[in-house]
């Protein structure tokens, strides 16, 4: 009895390092060592999101590791995606900040996007982000129905098919009936307010909050929204719930989706369980910090958690669409970003 | 106004600021003269640092990098051929040359002074201009934007060598730009155009790797079969002389560095046109400040108003390219970019309000630029001496350095391997065309100007269709362009008039 009880405490002091190790170890780990959170663009509130992110990542980490943002830029994000899944070490030291549009791509089997948003090791998002048509302060239509009954088509500048500037004003002309002419080819987002301002075109779609600094400022005044609303815009209309026929609705679904996930992160599908671990609890953890939410305040970014669990159960269902949908929706919607 | 001038003087001027903004100058330097890190990618190296700064810290503090960087520039240029900042490729042109000559204190005391010069008269005329540059930029449609691009390009009549023989040459390579040009993905519709199947050439091809291998290849290539120092064999030039001698330059042509200073601006406030353009402007401007035909002939050979020109119009354009950044959210340039995030980051938003309520803060980043400049161009003149003679080393020892300097450049500006096949493959077309005489400059014009181009026609057209053609400021950029094209052979015709001067076979205007 008493041996039993003399190898029952040895065993487990041999069994202690088993469990104590790993946490030291990963400790000792990311000690010393710095974080690099891949980009795929050069600026816009993407970036500076993630900026503010990675300036509070590593105080939450064991080891309290610098992160730091690179930008890679190139291919609508696909190059940045591309890196991060196939060739970027699974070591957890490499995150991408992911533009959810990407699912877009993998969705219409775009050659280029070699990568499968289901098998990314997701850390969190940021929030998500929704988009927003709006209209000249100037010009007299107020409401979506002003906009249905418009006496004349209104221009819609937009930087190319796949972008958010382009496909909402698209599937709103297609699907609900919305006066708009399409004027593609501007080389940025900025550049299209640029143009509303000087009455070149008279509604611009982005992200609901770039729109909303314009709303603020005067320039424009918000008109449609799709299903994730930025805060004070939660009674403009949806353009699901406008449109005219279930496949209209089902394709702007589809659109909404990437919309809901936002600015998430993400590490290569290989990296250790245990690694992910701690980056999903950082993250968790950031996004309660109080200087985070200061900062993010200022920057004019409404934050909010997004689950790791959340990201890979709503890219599941972005990948999981009947094959007549995603026939009618390759008509529309071009990847990009 | 005069007002928020002061205010935003005395926002520099503070201790931190100040500081700071030394701190940003020495950074600044290190990147500018190793081109190893490069501009924009430094910035956004230094924007977590800006989290705990006010406004006014972190724009000195990032503007002061960022002003050094582009003065730096003008040095690799001048020296090695090597444009430093990627956009100081019109002063390799005549600069170079120089160095080659012997003279590189000359040109390197000419682009100095004349950065600090363009600097200058920059901050003056945006620190006039502030009041009325919001409806001056408003005014700019795309249909004047896509006029203002074509007066861009047909400067490529001054750019090319004289004759029907040197214009056609000219034309044909300014088409092969605008052909180079429209690889990548087109705006309007989306799709991929000579992409071969390579995700790297869906933005197209970047500007720092096209202009690096196109100006520096041929000229290590050169300097290797020649197997000397740069300035050849040469007795060593009076490099204090040469210095002194280049900063009188500058006030010898005090008017054309003036009339550069003020294009550069200019170009700069236009949002969407970049300041790559302005320095070719301004360059071509210098070309049609020749007298004569004879005149002309002598740039492109190391003429020190090639120097002048860009080296004046690179600076005051840093002062013009905040215009569009600060009031319409529209960056200029890739630097600008993350200016903006850092816009963000301070909680300012670009605006009207920038030239309003902030006007201060938009004003001290102009102070900045003015200070930094300064510091920058005297601190250079003192060790100018020293980088001259890097001109007498003998080339198996420097085209080493050059080549790491040329491969680690190009690959910086997208971190791919792939720009140091295109520096490569642009080398190799550089090469050709110096060797059979095709000029250069012209191709990087139809090059730079060829996105533009496109981009603005096609939105002029589908919004407009062609009632864009009367617009006032269109028809006034229409008959400017027909003056430009037409200025060489009003010249010729004017100089055969007073009797021939014997021009010999004409030859391209780029050595």
């Amino acid at each position: 009895m008493k041996r039993t009880w003399i190898l029952s405490v040895l065993a487990g002091f041999l069994m202690l390092p088993l469990t104590a190790v790993p946490a030291r170890a990963q400790a000792n780990f990311y000690e010393g060592k710095s974080i690099t959170i891949f980009i795929g663009a050069k600026g816009g509130s993407l970036t500076v999101a993630a900026q503010i992110v990675a300036h509070h990542l590593g105080k939450y980490i064991p080891g309290k590791p610098a992160a730091v943002v690179q930008f890679m830029p190139g291919a609508a994000h696909l190059l940045a995606t591309n890196h991060v899944f196939n060739i970027a070490k699974p070591d957890g030291l490499t995150l991408l900040a992911a533009n959810p549009n990407v699912g877009i791509a993998q969705l219409s089997k775009v050659e280029q996007a070699r990568f499968d948003m289901r098998k990314f090791q997701w850390i969190g998002s940021s929030g998500g982000d929704g988009v927003m048509l709006s209209v000249r302060a100037d010009l007299p239509y107020k409401t979506f129905d002003d906009l249905r009954k418009a006496d004349r088509e209104l221009v819609a500048g937009t930087t190319g098919p796949g972008s958010n500037a382009h496909d909402f004003p698209l599937l709103l002309k297609e699907f609900t009936g919305a006066k708009l002419k399409l004027l593609p080819g501007y080389p940025a987002s900025s550049d299209i307010l640029l143009a509303v301002e000087r009455k070149e075109v008279d509604s611009w779609s982005a992200f609901a909050t770039t729109v909303q600094r314009a709303v603020d400022q005067g320039a424009v005044r918000a008109i449609v929204r799709s299903r994730v609303a930025a805060p004070g815009f939660e009674k403009l209309p949806v353009d699901e719930e406008l449109a005219t026929n279930p496949m209209g609705k089902a394709i702007m679904g589809i659109r909404g989706i990437p919309q809901g996930v936002g600015r998430a992160f993400a590490a290569p599908p290989a990296t250790p369980a245990d690694r992910v671990a701690i980056l999903r609890e950082a993250f968790a953890k950031v996004l309660q910090d109080p200087e985070f939410k200061a900062e993010a305040k200022k920057a004019k970014i409404p934050m909010r958690y997004i689950s790791a669990e959340q990201i890979s159960k709503d890219f599941a269902a972005l990948l999981n669409q009947p094959p007549d949908v995603l026939k009618e929706m390759g008509k529309y919607i071009k990847a990009g970003d | 106004m005069f007002e928020a001038l002061i205010d935003g003087l005395f926002l520099v001027l503070q201790w931190k600021a100040f500081t700071l903004m030394l701190v940003g100058m020495g950074l600044g330097f290190m990147v500018g003269l190793l081109p190893g890190i490069g501009g924009p990618a430094t910035l956004a190296l230094m924007l977590p640092f800006v989290f705990k700064m006010s406004p006014a810290e972190a724009f000195a503090f990032l503007l002061g990098m960022h002003a050094v960087a582009a003065t730096t520039g003008d040095i690799t240029s001048v020296l090695f051929g090597v444009p430093g900042e990627g956009l100081s490729a019109a002063v390799v042109v005549d600069g170079h040359p120089m160095a080659k000559r012997g003279e590189a204190g000359r040109a390197l005391g000419a682009a100095l002074m004349s950065s600090l010069l363009g600097a200058l008269i920059g901050a003056v005329a945006l620190a006039l201009a502030i009041p009325v540059v919001r409806p001056l930029v408003l005014t700019f449609g795309s249909p004047e934007l896509f006029m203002l691009s074509v007066l861009g390009i047909s400067c490529i009549t001054s750019l090319s060598g004289l004759g029907a023989r040197g214009q056609i040459r000219g034309f044909s390579m300014g088409l092969l730009g605008l052909l180079f040009s429209t690889i990548g993905q087109e705006r309007q519709a989306g799709s991929l155009r000579f992409d071969m199947g390579l995700m790297y050439l869906w933005d197209g091809l970047d500007l720092v790797p096209v202009l690096v291998g196109i100006f520096a290849i041929p000229e290590i290539v050169d300097l290797a079969v020649r197997g000397t120092a740069i300035a050849g064999e040469r007795p060593p030039e009076e490099l204090q002389r040469g210095v002194l001698e280049g900063i009188k330059d500058t006030f010898r042509h005090f008017w054309l560095v003036f009339r550069c200073s003020i294009i550069g601006v200019f170009v700069g406030i236009m949002p969407g046109a970049g300041g790559g353009v302005a320095q070719w402007m301004a360059y071509a401007h210098s070309v049609q400040s020749a007298k004569d035909a004879a005149d002309r002939e002598r740039f492109g050979k190391g003429d020190i108003r090639g120097v002048l020109g860009p080296g004046a119009a690179n600076n005051s354009k840093e002062g013009g390219e905040l215009i569009p950044t600060v009031a319409f959210g529209v960056p200029g340039s890739g630097a600008m970019a993350i200016l903006l995030g850092a816009f963000m980051i301070m909680g300012l938003l670009p605006g009207p309000d920038m030239l309003t309520k902030h006007l201060a803060v938009t004003y001290s980043m102009v102070w900045t630029l003015v200070i930094a400049n300064v510091i920058a161009v005297i601190l250079c003149l003192f060790v100018l001496n020293q980088l001259a003679k890097v001109t007498y080393i003998s080339g198996g020892l420097i085209i080493p350095i050059v080549l790491l300097l040329v491969f680690v450049g190009s690959y910086t500006a997208n971190g791919q391997i792939a720009d140091l096949i295109v520096t490569f493959l642009f080398g190799l077309l550089g090469y050709f065309m110096v060797l059979l005489g095709w000029p250069r400059p012209p191709f990087v014009l139809g090059f730079v100007l060829g996105k533009l181009i496109e981009t603005y026609l096609f939105i002029s057209v589908s919004r407009y269709g062609f009632s864009w053609l009367t617009h006032p400021i269109v028809v006034l950029l229409i008959m400017l362009t027909a003056l430009v094209i037409a200025y060489p052979f009003i010249q010729e015709y004017r100089r055969g008039a007073r009797g021939p001067v014997h021009v010999r076979e004409p030859r391209s205007n780029d050595a």
